[in-house]
Protein backbone atom coordinates (compact mmCIF):
# COMPACT_ATOMS: atom_id res chain seq x y z
CA UNK A 1 0.00 0.00 0.00
CA UNK A 2 2.88 2.37 0.75
CA UNK A 3 4.08 2.11 -2.85
CA UNK A 4 0.59 2.94 -4.09
CA UNK A 5 0.35 5.92 -1.77
CA UNK A 6 3.68 7.19 -3.08
CA UNK A 7 2.55 6.63 -6.67
CA UNK A 8 -0.66 8.62 -6.24
CA UNK A 9 1.06 11.30 -4.18
CA UNK A 10 3.52 11.73 -7.02
CA UNK A 11 0.71 11.81 -9.59
CA UNK A 12 -1.10 14.51 -7.63
CA UNK A 13 1.96 16.76 -7.37
CA UNK A 14 3.64 16.38 -10.75
CA UNK A 15 1.56 18.71 -12.87
CA UNK A 16 3.23 22.13 -12.46
CA UNK A 17 6.84 21.98 -11.26
CA UNK A 18 8.28 19.84 -14.12
CA UNK A 19 7.08 22.44 -16.64
CA UNK A 20 8.92 25.17 -14.74
CA UNK A 21 11.99 22.91 -14.73
CA UNK A 22 11.64 22.52 -18.48
CA UNK A 23 11.51 26.30 -18.85
CA UNK A 24 14.55 26.63 -16.58
CA UNK A 25 16.53 24.12 -18.65
CA UNK A 26 15.58 25.87 -21.90
CA UNK A 27 16.63 29.20 -20.42
CA UNK A 28 19.90 27.72 -19.10
CA UNK A 29 20.76 26.30 -22.52
CA UNK A 30 19.91 29.64 -24.13
CA UNK A 31 22.10 31.38 -21.59
CA UNK A 32 25.03 29.06 -22.28
CA UNK A 33 24.70 29.40 -26.06
CA UNK A 34 24.26 33.20 -26.12
CA UNK A 35 27.19 33.52 -23.67
CA UNK A 36 29.38 31.53 -26.03
CA UNK A 37 28.43 33.23 -29.28
CA UNK A 38 28.32 36.68 -27.70
CA UNK A 39 24.75 37.96 -28.18
CA UNK A 40 24.92 40.18 -25.14
CA UNK A 41 21.34 41.49 -24.96
CA UNK A 42 19.93 37.94 -25.21
CA UNK A 43 22.51 36.66 -22.75
CA UNK A 44 21.52 39.33 -20.20
CA UNK A 45 17.79 38.72 -20.75
CA UNK A 46 18.12 34.95 -20.45
CA UNK A 47 20.25 35.40 -17.32
CA UNK A 48 17.51 37.46 -15.65
CA UNK A 49 14.83 34.93 -16.61
CA UNK A 50 17.06 32.08 -15.47
CA UNK A 51 17.39 33.59 -12.01
CA UNK A 52 13.64 34.28 -11.86
CA UNK A 53 12.84 30.70 -12.91
CA UNK A 54 15.33 29.24 -10.43
CA UNK A 55 13.62 31.11 -7.60
CA UNK A 56 10.13 30.44 -8.99
CA UNK A 57 10.63 26.67 -9.16
CA UNK A 58 11.60 26.58 -5.49
CA UNK A 59 8.61 28.72 -4.46
CA UNK A 60 6.29 26.63 -6.64
CA UNK A 61 7.62 23.40 -5.16
CA UNK A 62 6.82 24.64 -1.66
CA UNK A 63 3.39 25.86 -2.79
CA UNK A 64 2.57 22.47 -4.31
CA UNK A 65 3.73 20.58 -1.21
CA UNK A 66 1.80 22.82 1.17
CA UNK A 67 -1.45 22.85 -0.81
CA UNK A 68 -1.30 19.09 -1.42
CA UNK A 69 -0.80 18.31 2.27
CA UNK A 70 -3.56 20.69 3.34
CA UNK A 71 -6.09 19.74 0.69
CA UNK A 72 -5.64 15.98 0.86
CA UNK A 73 -5.92 15.87 4.64
CA UNK A 74 -8.00 18.83 5.80
CA UNK A 75 -10.26 19.93 2.94
CA UNK A 76 -13.11 17.91 1.38
CA UNK A 77 -10.51 15.59 -0.17
CA UNK A 78 -9.73 14.45 3.37
CA UNK A 79 -13.00 12.47 3.29
CA UNK A 80 -11.28 10.16 0.83
CA UNK A 81 -7.77 10.17 2.32
CA UNK A 82 -8.97 9.40 5.83
CA UNK A 83 -11.24 6.56 4.72
CA UNK A 84 -8.57 4.68 2.77
CA UNK A 85 -7.68 1.30 4.28
CA UNK A 86 -4.13 2.45 5.08
CA UNK A 87 -2.37 3.41 8.29
CA UNK A 88 -1.99 7.14 9.02
CA UNK A 89 1.75 6.60 9.46
CA UNK A 90 1.96 5.37 5.86
CA UNK A 91 -0.02 8.38 4.63
CA UNK A 92 2.39 10.73 6.40
CA UNK A 93 5.44 8.77 5.27
CA UNK A 94 4.34 8.85 1.63
CA UNK A 95 3.73 12.59 1.77
CA UNK A 96 7.11 13.14 3.43
CA UNK A 97 8.95 11.02 0.89
CA UNK A 98 7.36 12.58 -2.19
CA UNK A 99 7.57 16.14 -0.81
CA UNK A 100 11.23 15.60 0.05
CA UNK A 101 11.91 14.26 -3.43
CA UNK A 102 10.39 17.41 -4.96
CA UNK A 103 12.30 19.66 -2.57
CA UNK A 104 15.67 18.04 -3.15
CA UNK A 105 15.06 18.08 -6.90
CA UNK A 106 14.30 21.80 -6.81
CA UNK A 107 17.48 22.40 -4.80
CA UNK A 108 19.49 20.40 -7.36
CA UNK A 109 17.88 22.45 -10.13
CA UNK A 110 18.83 25.67 -8.32
CA UNK A 111 22.41 24.39 -7.99
CA UNK A 112 22.47 23.58 -11.71
CA UNK A 113 21.41 27.17 -12.41
CA UNK A 114 24.20 28.47 -10.15
CA UNK A 115 26.72 26.31 -12.02
CA UNK A 116 25.41 27.51 -15.40
CA UNK A 117 25.60 31.16 -14.34
CA UNK A 118 29.09 30.64 -12.88
CA UNK A 119 30.18 28.97 -16.11
CA UNK A 120 28.86 31.68 -18.43
CA UNK A 121 29.94 34.67 -16.33
CA UNK A 122 33.26 32.97 -15.51
CA UNK A 123 34.00 32.30 -19.17
CA UNK A 124 33.37 35.97 -19.99
CA UNK A 125 36.07 36.82 -17.41
CA UNK A 126 38.48 34.13 -18.58
CA UNK A 127 37.76 31.55 -15.87
CA UNK A 128 36.71 27.94 -16.29
CA UNK A 129 34.59 26.10 -13.74
CA UNK A 130 37.58 23.94 -12.85
CA UNK A 131 39.72 27.01 -12.15
CA UNK A 132 37.01 28.44 -9.88
CA UNK A 133 36.89 25.18 -7.95
CA UNK A 134 40.69 25.14 -7.54
CA UNK A 135 40.69 28.77 -6.36
CA UNK A 136 37.98 28.04 -3.81
CA UNK A 137 39.96 25.06 -2.54
CA UNK A 138 43.16 27.07 -2.34
CA UNK A 139 41.44 29.92 -0.46
CA UNK A 140 40.75 27.55 2.44
CA UNK A 141 43.86 25.42 1.86
CA UNK A 142 41.69 22.28 1.61
CA UNK A 143 43.11 19.02 0.32
CA UNK A 144 41.03 16.95 -2.13
CA UNK A 145 39.94 14.74 0.77
CA UNK A 146 38.84 17.76 2.82
CA UNK A 147 36.93 19.16 -0.15
CA UNK A 148 35.12 15.84 -0.51
CA UNK A 149 34.28 16.03 3.20
CA UNK A 150 33.00 19.60 2.85
CA UNK A 151 30.82 18.63 -0.11
CA UNK A 152 29.56 15.57 1.78
CA UNK A 153 28.72 17.68 4.83
CA UNK A 154 26.94 20.20 2.60
CA UNK A 155 24.77 17.44 1.11
CA UNK A 156 23.95 16.05 4.58
CA UNK A 157 23.11 19.56 5.80
CA UNK A 158 20.79 20.23 2.86
CA UNK A 159 18.96 16.94 3.48
CA UNK A 160 18.68 17.70 7.20
CA UNK A 161 17.51 21.30 6.60
CA UNK A 162 14.85 20.24 4.10
CA UNK A 163 13.50 17.51 6.38
CA UNK A 164 13.40 19.91 9.32
CA UNK A 165 11.49 22.44 7.24
CA UNK A 166 9.09 19.76 6.03
CA UNK A 167 8.47 18.60 9.61
CA UNK A 168 7.64 22.17 10.64
CA UNK A 169 5.37 22.77 7.64
CA UNK A 170 3.42 19.53 8.12
CA UNK A 171 3.04 20.01 11.85
CA UNK A 172 1.95 23.64 11.49
CA UNK A 173 -0.70 22.66 8.93
CA UNK A 174 -1.97 19.72 11.00
CA UNK A 175 -2.00 21.73 14.22
CA UNK A 176 -3.52 24.84 12.65
CA UNK A 177 -6.24 22.80 10.97
CA UNK A 178 -7.70 21.49 14.21
CA UNK A 179 -11.37 22.30 14.74
CA UNK A 180 -10.64 24.83 17.48
CA UNK A 181 -8.76 27.03 14.96
CA UNK A 182 -11.25 26.77 12.09
CA UNK A 183 -12.36 30.36 12.56
CA UNK A 184 -8.86 31.51 11.61
CA UNK A 185 -9.06 29.53 8.35
CA UNK A 186 -5.71 29.22 6.52
CA UNK A 187 -4.21 31.96 8.68
CA UNK A 188 -3.88 29.46 11.54
CA UNK A 189 -1.30 27.16 9.89
CA UNK A 190 0.69 30.21 8.73
CA UNK A 191 0.71 31.75 12.21
CA UNK A 192 1.68 28.44 13.81
CA UNK A 193 4.46 27.89 11.28
CA UNK A 194 5.94 31.31 12.10
CA UNK A 195 5.58 30.73 15.85
CA UNK A 196 7.07 27.20 15.77
CA UNK A 197 9.85 28.28 13.44
CA UNK A 198 10.82 31.23 15.63
CA UNK A 199 10.66 29.14 18.82
CA UNK A 200 12.76 26.38 17.27
CA UNK A 201 15.35 28.85 15.96
CA UNK A 202 15.66 30.41 19.41
CA UNK A 203 15.99 27.03 21.13
CA UNK A 204 18.57 25.93 18.55
CA UNK A 205 20.55 29.13 19.06
CA UNK A 206 20.62 28.68 22.82
CA UNK A 207 21.54 25.00 22.46
CA UNK A 208 24.29 25.83 19.96
CA UNK A 209 25.85 28.30 22.36
CA UNK A 210 25.40 26.53 25.67
CA UNK A 211 25.30 22.77 25.09
CA UNK A 212 28.82 21.41 25.63
CA UNK A 213 29.34 19.63 22.34
CA UNK A 214 30.96 21.00 19.22
CA UNK A 215 33.52 20.67 16.46
CA UNK A 216 36.81 22.40 17.15
CA UNK A 217 38.76 23.75 14.19
CA UNK A 218 42.48 24.26 14.80
CA UNK A 219 44.00 27.05 12.75
CA UNK A 220 47.51 27.08 11.35
CA UNK A 221 49.96 29.98 11.49
CA UNK A 222 48.25 31.63 8.49
CA UNK A 223 44.86 31.44 10.15
CA UNK A 224 43.75 28.64 7.79
CA UNK A 225 41.91 25.46 8.91
CA UNK A 226 44.40 22.85 10.02
CA UNK A 227 42.46 20.07 11.74
CA UNK A 228 39.03 19.27 13.15
CA UNK A 229 38.07 17.39 16.29
CA UNK A 230 34.91 16.66 18.29
CA UNK A 231 35.04 18.39 21.68
CA UNK A 232 32.88 18.61 24.79
CA UNK A 233 32.58 22.36 24.51
CA UNK A 234 29.98 24.65 23.09
CA UNK A 235 30.33 28.10 21.56
CA UNK A 236 29.88 29.76 24.93
CA UNK A 237 33.49 28.83 25.65
CA UNK A 238 34.52 30.75 22.55
CA UNK A 239 32.53 33.81 23.64
CA UNK A 240 34.24 33.73 27.04
CA UNK A 241 37.73 33.35 25.50
CA UNK A 242 37.69 35.12 22.13
CA UNK A 243 41.49 35.22 21.94
CA UNK A 244 41.99 31.44 21.78
CA UNK A 245 43.50 30.08 18.54
CA UNK A 246 40.72 27.54 17.87
CA UNK A 247 37.25 28.01 16.49
CA UNK A 248 34.41 25.94 17.98
CA UNK A 249 31.20 25.25 16.08
CA UNK A 250 28.47 24.27 18.52
CA UNK A 251 26.55 21.14 17.56
CA UNK A 252 23.96 21.39 20.35
CA UNK A 253 21.40 23.15 18.16
CA UNK A 254 21.66 20.64 15.33
CA UNK A 255 21.45 17.67 17.71
CA UNK A 256 18.45 19.16 19.47
CA UNK A 257 16.75 19.96 16.17
CA UNK A 258 17.03 16.32 15.07
CA UNK A 259 14.94 15.38 18.12
CA UNK A 260 12.62 18.30 17.41
CA UNK A 261 12.21 17.09 13.83
CA UNK A 262 11.30 13.60 15.05
CA UNK A 263 8.87 15.16 17.55
CA UNK A 264 7.21 17.29 14.88
CA UNK A 265 6.73 14.34 12.53
CA UNK A 266 5.35 12.27 15.40
CA UNK A 267 3.04 15.14 16.38
CA UNK A 268 1.75 15.36 12.81
CA UNK A 269 1.14 11.61 12.83
CA UNK A 270 -0.85 11.84 16.08
CA UNK A 271 -2.90 14.76 14.78
CA UNK A 272 -3.69 12.90 11.57
CA UNK A 273 -4.53 9.72 13.47
CA UNK A 274 -6.53 11.01 16.41
CA UNK A 275 -7.97 14.34 15.49
CA UNK A 276 -9.21 14.21 11.97
CA UNK A 277 -10.59 17.67 11.69
CA UNK A 278 -12.17 18.28 8.32
CA UNK A 279 -13.74 21.61 7.67
CA UNK B 1 -25.10 -10.96 14.57
CA UNK B 2 -25.67 -7.40 13.40
CA UNK B 3 -23.15 -6.01 10.93
CA UNK B 4 -23.31 -2.61 12.63
CA UNK B 5 -23.71 -2.42 16.41
CA UNK B 6 -23.99 0.97 18.07
CA UNK B 7 -24.40 1.27 21.84
CA UNK B 8 -24.87 4.43 23.87
CA UNK B 9 -23.18 6.61 21.28
CA UNK B 10 -22.62 10.22 22.24
CA UNK B 11 -20.94 12.83 20.10
CA UNK B 12 -20.80 16.56 20.61
CA UNK B 13 -19.20 19.47 18.80
CA UNK B 14 -18.14 21.80 21.58
CA UNK B 15 -21.19 22.23 23.78
CA UNK B 16 -23.60 21.05 21.09
CA UNK B 17 -24.67 17.44 21.58
CA UNK B 18 -25.21 15.90 18.14
CA UNK B 19 -25.69 12.23 19.00
CA UNK B 20 -27.34 11.53 22.33
CA UNK B 21 -27.08 8.01 23.78
CA UNK B 22 -27.85 6.42 20.44
CA UNK B 23 -28.14 2.63 20.29
CA UNK B 24 -28.81 0.89 17.01
CA UNK B 25 -28.21 -2.49 15.37
CA UNK B 26 -28.26 -2.94 11.60
CA UNK B 27 -28.07 -6.28 9.84
CA UNK B 28 -26.58 -7.33 6.54
CA UNK B 29 -28.73 -7.73 3.44
CA UNK B 30 -30.82 -4.63 3.98
CA UNK B 31 -31.19 -1.15 2.59
CA UNK B 32 -31.72 1.22 5.49
CA UNK B 33 -33.03 4.74 5.15
CA UNK B 34 -31.41 7.04 7.72
CA UNK B 35 -33.89 9.88 7.97
CA UNK B 36 -34.10 13.03 9.99
CA UNK B 37 -34.21 16.82 9.81
CA UNK B 38 -31.13 18.97 9.26
CA UNK B 39 -28.64 18.81 12.09
CA UNK B 40 -30.07 15.63 13.60
CA UNK B 41 -26.73 13.82 13.40
CA UNK B 42 -27.13 11.70 10.24
CA UNK B 43 -23.89 12.80 8.63
CA UNK B 44 -22.02 12.62 11.93
CA UNK B 45 -23.21 9.04 12.44
CA UNK B 46 -22.07 8.07 8.94
CA UNK B 47 -18.69 9.77 9.50
CA UNK B 48 -18.19 7.79 12.71
CA UNK B 49 -19.06 4.56 10.91
CA UNK B 50 -16.71 5.45 8.04
CA UNK B 51 -13.88 6.08 10.50
CA UNK B 52 -13.65 9.81 9.84
CA UNK B 53 -14.51 10.78 13.40
CA UNK B 54 -12.73 8.92 16.17
CA UNK B 55 -13.50 11.20 19.12
CA UNK B 56 -16.83 9.97 20.55
CA UNK B 57 -18.22 8.16 23.59
CA UNK B 58 -19.93 4.81 23.42
CA UNK B 59 -19.33 1.67 21.40
CA UNK B 60 -19.41 1.37 17.61
CA UNK B 61 -18.67 -1.96 15.94
CA UNK B 62 -18.66 -2.87 12.26
CA UNK B 63 -18.29 -6.56 11.58
CA UNK B 64 -17.12 -6.87 15.19
CA UNK B 65 -14.39 -4.23 14.85
CA UNK B 66 -14.15 -0.64 15.99
CA UNK B 67 -13.85 1.66 12.95
CA UNK B 68 -10.27 1.08 11.87
CA UNK B 69 -8.17 -0.03 8.93
CA UNK B 70 -10.12 -3.32 8.71
CA UNK B 71 -13.53 -1.67 8.59
CA UNK B 72 -12.35 0.92 6.04
CA UNK B 73 -11.63 -1.94 3.67
CA UNK B 74 -15.21 -3.22 3.89
CA UNK B 75 -17.00 0.14 4.02
CA UNK B 76 -17.81 2.10 0.89
CA UNK B 77 -18.55 5.65 1.97
CA UNK B 78 -20.09 8.43 -0.10
CA UNK B 79 -19.85 11.81 1.66
CA UNK B 80 -22.11 14.70 0.73
CA UNK B 81 -19.08 16.65 -0.50
CA UNK B 82 -16.81 16.20 -3.51
CA UNK B 83 -13.79 14.32 -2.23
CA UNK B 84 -11.92 13.95 -5.51
CA UNK B 85 -9.18 16.33 -6.61
CA UNK B 86 -10.17 18.75 -9.37
CA UNK B 87 -7.34 17.67 -11.69
CA UNK B 88 -8.54 14.06 -11.69
CA UNK B 89 -10.53 12.52 -14.51
CA UNK B 90 -12.83 9.52 -14.01
CA UNK B 91 -10.08 7.30 -15.39
CA UNK B 92 -7.66 8.59 -12.71
CA UNK B 93 -10.26 8.06 -10.00
CA UNK B 94 -10.74 4.46 -11.20
CA UNK B 95 -6.96 3.91 -10.98
CA UNK B 96 -7.00 5.34 -7.47
CA UNK B 97 -9.87 3.18 -6.24
CA UNK B 98 -8.50 0.13 -8.04
CA UNK B 99 -5.19 0.52 -6.22
CA UNK B 100 -6.57 0.98 -2.73
CA UNK B 101 -9.72 -1.14 -2.69
CA UNK B 102 -9.35 -4.79 -3.57
CA UNK B 103 -13.12 -5.02 -4.06
CA UNK B 104 -13.28 -2.29 -6.72
CA UNK B 105 -14.73 -3.59 -9.98
CA UNK B 106 -13.37 -1.44 -12.81
CA UNK B 107 -15.52 -3.05 -15.50
CA UNK B 108 -18.62 -2.28 -13.48
CA UNK B 109 -17.42 1.29 -12.96
CA UNK B 110 -16.89 1.78 -16.70
CA UNK B 111 -20.35 0.36 -17.41
CA UNK B 112 -21.89 2.80 -14.94
CA UNK B 113 -19.91 5.67 -16.44
CA UNK B 114 -21.45 4.88 -19.83
CA UNK B 115 -24.87 4.48 -18.20
CA UNK B 116 -24.60 7.99 -16.77
CA UNK B 117 -23.17 9.30 -20.02
CA UNK B 118 -20.00 10.68 -18.42
CA UNK B 119 -16.74 11.17 -20.27
CA UNK B 120 -13.88 9.25 -18.69
CA UNK B 121 -11.36 11.87 -19.83
CA UNK B 122 -13.20 14.94 -18.50
CA UNK B 123 -11.50 16.68 -15.60
CA UNK B 124 -13.55 16.78 -12.42
CA UNK B 125 -13.08 20.54 -12.01
CA UNK B 126 -15.00 21.06 -15.27
CA UNK B 127 -17.92 18.87 -14.19
CA UNK B 128 -21.23 20.11 -12.83
CA UNK B 129 -22.26 19.29 -9.24
CA UNK B 130 -24.60 16.59 -10.48
CA UNK B 131 -21.90 15.01 -12.66
CA UNK B 132 -19.50 14.92 -9.72
CA UNK B 133 -22.13 13.27 -7.55
CA UNK B 134 -22.79 10.67 -10.22
CA UNK B 135 -19.07 9.95 -10.55
CA UNK B 136 -18.66 9.54 -6.80
CA UNK B 137 -21.68 7.27 -6.70
CA UNK B 138 -20.12 5.17 -9.46
CA UNK B 139 -16.90 4.84 -7.46
CA UNK B 140 -18.76 3.84 -4.32
CA UNK B 141 -21.18 1.42 -5.96
CA UNK B 142 -18.51 -0.23 -8.13
CA UNK B 143 -17.02 -1.68 -4.97
CA UNK B 144 -18.18 -5.06 -3.72
CA UNK B 145 -18.28 -3.72 -0.18
CA UNK B 146 -20.04 -5.23 2.79
CA UNK B 147 -21.30 -1.86 4.03
CA UNK B 148 -22.35 1.09 1.88
CA UNK B 149 -22.77 4.44 3.61
CA UNK B 150 -24.38 7.00 1.32
CA UNK B 151 -24.82 10.55 2.61
CA UNK B 152 -27.34 12.46 0.51
CA UNK B 153 -26.45 10.73 -2.76
CA UNK B 154 -29.01 12.71 -4.74
CA UNK B 155 -28.69 16.11 -3.16
CA UNK B 156 -27.35 17.84 -6.27
CA UNK B 157 -29.09 16.06 -9.11
CA UNK B 158 -32.23 16.90 -11.02
CA UNK B 159 -35.41 14.86 -10.46
CA UNK B 160 -34.97 13.04 -13.78
CA UNK B 161 -31.55 11.81 -12.76
CA UNK B 162 -32.73 10.63 -9.36
CA UNK B 163 -34.55 7.59 -10.71
CA UNK B 164 -31.51 6.72 -12.81
CA UNK B 165 -29.34 6.94 -9.69
CA UNK B 166 -31.77 4.80 -7.74
CA UNK B 167 -31.72 2.23 -10.54
CA UNK B 168 -27.92 2.23 -10.47
CA UNK B 169 -27.88 1.83 -6.71
CA UNK B 170 -30.31 -1.10 -6.79
CA UNK B 171 -28.62 -2.76 -9.76
CA UNK B 172 -25.19 -2.63 -8.17
CA UNK B 173 -26.11 -3.31 -4.58
CA UNK B 174 -24.91 -6.70 -3.29
CA UNK B 175 -27.73 -8.69 -1.73
CA UNK B 176 -25.64 -9.68 1.26
CA UNK B 177 -24.42 -6.13 1.93
CA UNK B 178 -25.82 -3.48 4.22
CA UNK B 179 -26.64 -0.10 2.73
CA UNK B 180 -27.32 2.92 4.92
CA UNK B 181 -28.68 5.82 2.92
CA UNK B 182 -29.12 9.21 4.58
CA UNK B 183 -31.43 11.54 2.72
CA UNK B 184 -33.98 14.32 2.88
CA UNK B 185 -35.60 13.22 -0.36
CA UNK B 186 -37.66 10.49 1.24
CA UNK B 187 -40.50 10.56 -1.28
CA UNK B 188 -38.09 9.72 -4.11
CA UNK B 189 -36.28 6.87 -2.40
CA UNK B 190 -38.52 5.28 0.18
CA UNK B 191 -39.54 2.55 -2.24
CA UNK B 192 -36.06 1.00 -2.05
CA UNK B 193 -35.82 0.96 1.76
CA UNK B 194 -36.21 -2.30 3.66
CA UNK B 195 -35.91 -0.48 6.94
CA UNK B 196 -36.24 3.11 8.13
CA UNK B 197 -34.35 4.73 10.99
CA UNK B 198 -35.66 8.12 12.07
CA UNK B 199 -33.21 10.27 13.98
CA UNK B 200 -34.37 13.34 15.84
CA UNK B 201 -31.75 15.58 17.35
CA UNK B 202 -29.29 12.80 17.98
CA UNK B 203 -31.78 10.31 19.33
CA UNK B 204 -33.51 7.33 17.79
CA UNK B 205 -37.12 8.33 17.23
CA UNK B 206 -38.30 5.34 15.26
CA UNK B 207 -36.89 2.20 13.68
CA UNK B 208 -38.69 -0.51 11.79
CA UNK B 209 -39.41 -2.40 8.58
CA UNK B 210 -40.80 0.08 6.06
CA UNK B 211 -43.71 -2.19 5.11
CA UNK B 212 -44.67 -2.63 8.75
CA UNK B 213 -44.43 1.10 9.43
CA UNK B 214 -46.62 1.89 6.43
CA UNK B 215 -49.16 -0.70 7.57
CA UNK B 216 -49.07 0.42 11.20
CA UNK B 217 -49.54 4.14 10.45
CA UNK B 218 -51.48 3.79 7.21
CA UNK B 219 -49.12 6.32 5.62
CA UNK B 220 -46.03 6.45 3.48
CA UNK B 221 -42.63 6.84 5.13
CA UNK B 222 -42.50 10.38 3.77
CA UNK B 223 -45.80 11.20 5.45
CA UNK B 224 -44.71 9.57 8.72
CA UNK B 225 -41.51 11.62 8.59
CA UNK B 226 -43.45 14.85 8.03
CA UNK B 227 -45.78 14.04 10.90
CA UNK B 228 -43.03 13.06 13.34
CA UNK B 229 -40.89 16.10 12.60
CA UNK B 230 -43.68 18.60 11.95
CA UNK B 231 -42.95 20.55 15.12
CA UNK B 232 -39.26 20.76 14.57
CA UNK B 233 -39.65 21.67 10.90
CA UNK B 234 -42.31 24.34 11.42
CA UNK B 235 -40.41 25.63 14.41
Amino acid sequence: MFGKLVKHEFRATRRIVPFVWLGTIVMAVLNLITGRIGIDWLFATSLIFLVILAVAQIILTYAVIITRYYRSLYSDEGHLTHTLPVRPSRVLASKTLVSFAWMISSVVMALVVVVVIATTIGSKNGYTLSQMYQEFRAAFAFTDGQMALVIGLFVVYVIYALLLQLAQIFFAISFGSQAVFHKLSIAAPIIFYLVFNFALEMIMLVATIFLPIGVEMQLDANGMPDSFSLVARGMFDLIRNPEQPQVVFGLGGIILSVFAMAGLFYGSYLLIKKHTSLR
Amino acid sequence: MALIEISNLNKSYGSKLVLNDLSLNLEAGRIVGLLGPNGCGKSTLLKILAGLISAYDGAVLLDGHKPDIHTRAIVSYLPERTYLSGWMRPVDAFDYFGDFYGDFDRVKAEDMLRFFNLDQKQQIKTMSKGMKEKLQLILVMARRARVYLLDEPMGGVDPAARSAILDAVLKNYQDDALMVLATHLIYDVEKIFDEAVLLGFGQLVMQGETDQLRQQYGKSIDEIFREVFRCSVSW
